[in-house]
């Protein structure tokens, strides 16, 4: 898989900039408040996508759920890291794979694919008060995707194709916030974002046996995201979130959902 | 060949049958010359054979001559000296091979040499320079009145030839949607030469082509068998003229191995396929075929084959077992013949080769200009047999190797074998040995297969 500087540039100042500023109106270390946080999170989302960087008509999609538990490990208020462990399930529309003996089409009646979701996000508070704050968000997911196989109709002999998506996302930007209501905290969170990855397919029938594999890039690079913190008792925190990504052609989007508990 | 052989090899081949006006083709062909107002309105499309498939005849093998295969390690001064020494002279080296061509003393027969030199550790093989014939041969011109009389509107060919049935056809117009083929993936049509005039092909053909039988670099069509197979394979196609070819875009390398009345010796055949590998064919097309084996012919097989080069060849017209060099199961394509109802064609030669069926009876295709009156016939033609279904089968190598081309010679092989529909799985299911694993599918082999849950 190919080197990503964009996302790679992005995550680095994210990361570098939670370890060396402090958090808004916290002494800078480690503080004696730091907690783990455990939850559960959803998300969707549909992303046009380029195929081996040459454009495509009709844009291939690609449409993903994941949902995994959450470890959050909250170093002091305001600046946490978490990690996500979960299942991804990915569907892809108008992605053609004419290099193989037989060429397959993997289109909306395809169903999906299922894959193993791992990933990781750091955010931190630095600019806050009662009224607006800005914080800085990384994130970064990666789908490995467990395979799904197909059968080929209508040849002579049986035969069978196996297709295998990883993908990979990163965004990262900063998270403008509005303290000023209770137990509610609305933002707005602008990001670069970069989704990367391979679907691979591998046919076999009898004799004949070859892998293609394609790149896949997100065709958008920008995201806006407008969501909402719940804070619903002193252990328990929702997040939502929806998300739009521009591009040439249309507008690709996310939602996503998540719960935190305390303890 | 003797004179009195190569008349026999003629009259045995050429059966005619007269075709006459009907077709939309004739009717479009009409219609063009009376907008130009030409004198050729009514112009006929001509068909050869009379529906009877084109049979192998004529001696077996070259009269004292031999091919000998020499160990790569022999050196040319130690070949020569040992064909000296058993009184033979060379005649040609084909060199990728170390093959040699050569005449026997007066003294001895084909065989006996043959055993003697076989015995010499220095030799790999000795064998005679066998023949080998066209599938379908020039009509007689005296049948050329017999089709204007069978000229009754028929669905399939000219007027008083029968019906056809719906989808008893290789889906071409299904797999043109997804490639029309490439103008870089050139087709060689090892056979009696094309008319490199004619209007469905003076546009196709990349070189002038070498003539083998003769010796030289004009690889006209003396015969008008390469001519017919050449416009099946890939006539020009959309360009509002005659027919349309299996690969649209691809283009024709011709390669001359006959002589005028179609027979070709093993060793003008070797040189061809060693030829058109060696200068840029992707496909190769061989409807042709001889009854003997031959190691040479099935190296210089292999020598194609491993350069990426897809060969497809006639089984055979005469229902016996599969011709060489379609017998070579493991270098190309057997491809027998179906007809018009998906059948297999009664002539079609079977056995275990037979890789995949293509139609080949009625089928029309180019005919050279120069053996047609113009005034009175189109320069198109009617006929039957294997060498009919053979470029069919190279249209459709041609079109997968430009759609495909990192695909080697055994996938694209593989390809069409496993699209094929098996036509006659009521009698035989499965592959079988008359039509293989059935008759080929452009649709399946082209088309993506859309992946379902």
């Amino acid at each position: 898989m190919r080197y990503r500087p964009i996302p790679c540039c992005a995550l680095s100042l994210v990361i570098f900039l939670s370890l060396t500023m402090p958090a808004a109106g916290q002494d800078v270390g480690v503080s004696e408040n730091s907690r783990f946080k455990v939850g559960l999170g959803v998300d969707y989302s549909s992303r046009g996508l380029v195929l081996n960087d040459e454009e495509q008509d009709p844009i291939p999609n690609m449409t993903s759920l994941v949902a995994g538990l959450i470890l959050e490990y909250e170093f002091e208020p305001g600046f946490s890291l978490s990690g996500h462990v979960g299942y991804s399930s990915s569907s892809f529309d108008s992605i053609f794979f004419r290099q193989l003996p037989f060429s397959v089409e993997i289109g909306s009646d395809s169903g999906s694919i299922g894959g193993i979701l791992v990933g990781a996000e750091i955010e931190k508070s630095l600019l806050g008060g009662a009224g607006f704050g800005v914080d800085i968000r990384g994130q970064f997911f990666a789908s490995l995707g467990l395979g799904k196989e197909w059968e080929l109709p209508g040849l002579a002999v049986e035969g069978s194709v196996k297709g295998t998506p990883n993908w990979m996302r990163a965004s990262a930007g900063p998270v403008l916030t509005y303290h000023g209501w209770k137990g509610v905290v609305p933002f707005l969170y602008p990001r670069l974002d970069y989704l990367w990855g391979t679907l691979e397919f591998e046919e076999t029938v009898q004799e004949l046996k070859e892998t293609e594999k394609q790149d896949i890039k997100g065709k958008s690079l920008f995201g806006l995201g407008l969501g909402s913190d719940f804070e619903l008792s002193s252990s328990l925190r929702v997040r939502a979130e929806a998300s739009l990504y521009p591009r040439e052609g249309g507008t690709d989007y996310s939602f996503m959902i998540r719960t935190l508990f305390a303890f | 060949m003797t004179a009195v052989n190569k008349k026999s090899v003629m009259i045995a081949v050429l059966l005619l049958v007269l075709l006459t006006s009907g077709t939309s083709l004739q009717k479009a062909r009409t219609e063009k010359a009376g907008e130009r107002g030409a004198s050729a309105v009514g112009r006929k499309i001509r068909s050869l054979n009379g529906g009877l498939p084109l049979r192998a005849k004529g001696p077996r093998y070259a009269p004292g001559q031999l091919l000998i295969r020499f160990r790569p390690s022999v050196s040319t001064q130690f070949v020569d000296a040992t064909l000296a020494r058993y009184g033979t002279n060379k005649i040609k080296k084909i060199s990728q091979l170390n093959l040699y061509q050569v005449r026997i003393p007066d003294w001895t027969s084909v065989e006996e040499m043959a055993y003697a030199l076989s015995q010499n550790p220095d030799v790999i093989s000795a064998g005679p320079n066998y023949a080998a014939h066209i599938m379908v041969t020039p009509e007689d011109p005296l049948f050329r009145y017999q089709y204007a009389l069978s000229n009754s509107g028929q669905d399939v060919g000219p007027p008083g030839s029968p019906s056809g049935k719906a989808k008893a056809d290789i889906k071409a117009t299904a797999g043109w949607e997804e490639t029309k083929g490439t103008a870089e993936t050139v087709i060689a049509i090892i056979d009696s030469g094309i008319d490199f005039n004619h209007p469905d092909l003076k546009n196709k053909v990349i070189s002038p082509g070498y003539d083998f039988a003769n010796d030289d670099a004009d690889a006209t069509d003396d015969n008008g068998h390469g001519t017919y197979v050449a416009g099946i394979a890939a006539a020009d196609t959309n360009n509002n003229e005659g027919i349309a070819g299996v690969a649209w875009n691809c283009r024709i390398l011709p390669v001359k191995v006959t002589d005028a009345e179609g027979g070709a010796w093993y060793d003008d055949i070797i040189d061809g396929i060693l030829w058109a590998a060696d200068n840029g064919a992707h496909v190769i097309n061989l409807s042709m075929g001889g009854e003997e084996s031959d190691d040479s012919m099935r190296d210089a097989l292999k020598y194609a084959h491993d350069k990426g080069v897809v060969i497809a060849a006639s089984a055979g017209n005469d229902d016996t077992a599969v011709f060489y060099p379609a017998a070579y199961d493991d270098y190309c394509l057997a491809v027998a013949a179906t007809d018009y109802e998906d059948n297999r064609a009664y002539y079609s030669c079977f056995g275990p080769e037979v890789d995949v069926a293509a139609p080949g009876d009625w089928v029309l295709s180019t005919w050279p200009t120069y053996m047609v009156d113009l005034n009175e016939y189109l320069p198109y033609i009617w006929a039957n047999g294997t060498s009919a279904s053979a470029p069919h089968v190279a249209g459709l190598a041609a079109l997968i190797k430009g759609l495909k081309p990192s695909l080697t010679a055994d996938q694209v092989m593989y390809v069409i074998r496993f699209s094929s529909d098996d036509v006659n799985s009521e009698e035989f299911s499965g592959k079988d040995d008359y039509i293989g694993y059935g008759r080929i599918n452009m649709e399946k082999a082209l088309v993506p297969i859309k992946l379902a849950k």
